[in-house]
């Protein structure tokens, strides 16, 4: 026998030998994500169930894809504690062909991060990063939503210490050109944040940013404000119109912009747990933030345009936004859960007349159960309940004709109400059948899934579509009332 | 809804009802296999045994090959710091025909669209317990993803589990001709 094993390892391919691996340079490794379906529709929507992802994910996100690329300029390896250093490029965007409107192109697309790591330099267990810094404690994978991240804007230098307890991230750069792009202005930025790692069964962390867009005078792209402009003029474009009805004279006599300075501020916070019965993990994340304020608006006037710097109409802008998400084995290897919670404050301080997505205040849960018929074939159930209040006044149209009776049941063409309540409040239900080749697991892909999904809204017609909704009397098309939507789904999504 | 549900729960009766296991090749006589499984770090000296998970997956994959196996305890082998050295240990430390040694760590990639990208590289070497120098090596890396931050390095191995069964199935197979 042992000559016959022999012979047999002889006979066998020599794949690799023996010989001790060198740590290699250039060591190329691509990763990346990928969803892309089709999504029939029969009632003119345009193939997501809903308006967004408050409602879960599935089923009302397009095609997506991002791609990243990461090169060892110097490879780590087991054993030893040695200087390395890698390089990564990321690459992403929703442009797929045969898929969305744009079918697939490249201006869908963007390189979203670039930046090199090195660790072991200088300090054990500390890794300095330069180029894009984007951080994030992890995911509400039900709302593909984070919460809990800092960095996202900014390019600069941030260094971390890991170790097996304790996570701490300090960085600080410029955010300008993701905030502003061509109007290009320096945004400072500085933060940090520390996750620490308490037994097996409990994490806590906590962070935060800061943004200062400093006076530059001189400088038209930097902060400045137009003197004397009312909020309401500003909302109906009558400022410039209003200020020579006052005031006889030329466009030289309206008043000039005033140079001032931006700031804004997020904190972060993060609670994790799990890994004691069912519970497999919980991610309760939570954000408060004050936004940066805009910079300017236009309006014309006598064939010329004005520009209205708005830096103090908008810097009253905050949000608080809460996260969980709970994943639950309900029977091992059989049925898992995923229950997930979305809540957000939203307010303006500049604004009290009219509605805006900067003053609302939004509620969501989310319960997805996955059973596994086999380890590959397995079958999702998912449900939603979400309702959004606006804060200042209707927002939603609940009928075709609610354009009559958008302000106190009373037409106001000069109000700022949209529709006929302040309310939009929203039901889905998603079923199918998912093949895993990879196994069991809720998040585990590649998958492919044939889904169906309903939604119900007090919204008429609460999707993304093309239907005229006017109602004069030159539309030929008609009017539809619709508060239930289907939806059949056949899809992929693969982490690779 | 009903009729959905109704349907898909028909298709999926279909679906699992038409899968047939593929039939693994057997050695004609049980051949024993010294299995010696280490896990190791980067940025740290520390060599420790793999999951329970991935050293099971591993023995049913030679089980099924008729191949029983016997894990050796390799979380020792810290001195032993390259294949040639741990091979000779494994050898050392059973009477085994078959030796089946699996070097494996893991590092982390990057937050990728919201779970947290690994890559788990494995360095599987077969031999004889007469011709080490004989020896057949197989490199191969697994990219998997992790949802949650507490999910480490085991659990990276633990995910990468299926594929490293499979390929470590393939390589016993190729070895011995089966």
């Amino acid at each position: 026998m042992r000559s016959w094993l022999g012979s047999a390892g002889c006979l066998a391919l020599s794949l690799v030998t023996l010989t001790p691996a060198v740590a290699l340079a250039g060591k190329a490794e691509v990763g990346g994500y990928l969803r892309v379906a089709t999504r029939p529709d029969s009632q003119g929507g345009d193939g997501k169930l809903g308006y967004w992802n408050l409602h879960g994910r599935l089923l009302n996100e397009g095609p997506y894809a991002a791609l990243e690329g990461k090169i060892d300029l110097l490879e780590r390896r087991p054993g030893e504690i040695e200087p390395w250093a890698s390089a990564h490029v990321k690459f992403e965007g929703g442009g797929v062909g045969n898929a969305e409107p744009s079918n697939g192109s490249l201006t869908q697309w963007r390189m979203s991060q670039l930046y090199v790591k090195s660790g072991n330099v200088g300090l054990k267990d500390f890794t300095w990063q330069v180029g894009t810094l984007d951080y994030y404690f992890g995911d509400l994978g039900l709302y593909d939503m984070r919460p809990a991240q800092i960095f996202f804007e900014t390019v600069g230098l941030s260094g971390r210490y890991q170790t097996d307890t304790l996570d701490v991230v300090v960085g600080a750069g410029d955010s300008g050109y993701f905030m502003k792009g061509s109007e290009y202005n320096t945004v400072f930025t500085a933060g940090g944040a520390a996750r620490v790692r308490l037994g097996r069964f409990f994490e806590i962390g906590g962070g935060g940013q800061l943004m200062r867009e400093p006076e530059v005078g001189g400088n038209r792209y930097a902060p400045h404000y137009t003197p004397d402009v009312g909020y309401e003029d500003w909302l109906r474009g009558e400022v410039v119109e209003g200020f020579f009805s006052e005031n006889n004279g030329t466009i030289e006599d309206f008043p000039d912009p005033v140079a001032t300075s931006a700031g804004s501020a997020k904190a972060i916070g993060y609670l994790g747990f799990g890994g004691f019965g069912p519970v497999r993990w919980n991610n309760f994340y939570i954000n408060y933030q004050t936004l940066h304020p805009d910079n300017f608006t236009t309006e014309t006037w006598q064939d010329e345009e004005v520009i209205l710097y708005v830096t103090e109409l908008t810097d009253e802008r905050t949000q608080l936004n809460l996260g969980n998400e709970l994943q639950l084995k309900v029977l091992p290897q059989r049925l898992d859960a995923v229950w997930g919670v979305l809540y957000g404050d939203y307010s303006d301080g500049d604004n009290s007349i009219a509605p805006s997505n900067h003053a609302r205040t939004f509620v969501s849960t989310v319960l997805r159960l996955q059973a596994y018929v086999t380890p590959t074939v397995h079958l999702l159930a998912e449900t939603s309940v979400a309702r959004e209040v606006s804060k200042n006044g209707s927002a939603y149209r609940e009928h075709i004709d609610s354009i009559f009776e958008n302000t106190a049941g009373k037409t106001d063409s000069e109000g700022f109400e949209y529709g006929d309540t302040d309310t939009r409040e929203t039901f889905q239900g998603k079923a199918g059948v998912v093949l895993s080749p990879l196994g069991t697991g809720v998040y585990t892909r590649p998958s492919l899934r044939l889904l169906y999904g309903v939604q119900i809204s007090n919204q008429n017609n609460a999707f993304g579509n093309s239907f005229v909704e006017t109602l004069d009397q030159y539309n030929d098309f008609g009017n539809v009332e619709r508060h239930t939507h289907h939806v059949l789904a056949l899809e992929t999504e693969v982490w690779f | 809804m009903l009729i959905s549900l109704m349907l898909t729960s028909m298709l999926t009766s279909t679906l699992s009802g038409c899968l047939k296991q593929a039939q693994i090749p057997q050695a004609a006589a049980p051949t024993p296999v010294a299995v010696g499984a280490v896990m190791e770090y980067l940025d740290a000296e520390t060599v420790e045994a793999v999951p329970d998970a991935l050293s099971s997956a591993v023995g049913d994959a030679l089980t099924a090959r008729n191949l029983p196996p016997t894990l050796v305890d390799a979380a020792s082998w810290s001195d032993a710091r390259n294949s040639q050295l741990r091979l000779q240990q494994l050898g050392e430390a059973s009477d085994a025909e078959l030796l089946l040694l699996l070097e494996t760590h893991a590092e982390f990639f990057s937050q990728l669209s919201g779970q947290f990208r690994w890559t788990v590289s494995v360095r599987a070497t077969v031999a004889t317990s007469v011709d080490l120098e004989g020896a057949v090596v197989e490199e191969f890396e697994v990219p998997v993803f992790l949802f949650n931050y507490n999910e480490r390095e085991r659990e990276a191995l633990e995910a990468a589990t299926p594929t490293i069964e499979r390929k470590v199935g393939g390589l016993v197979e190729q070895f011995l001709g089966l």
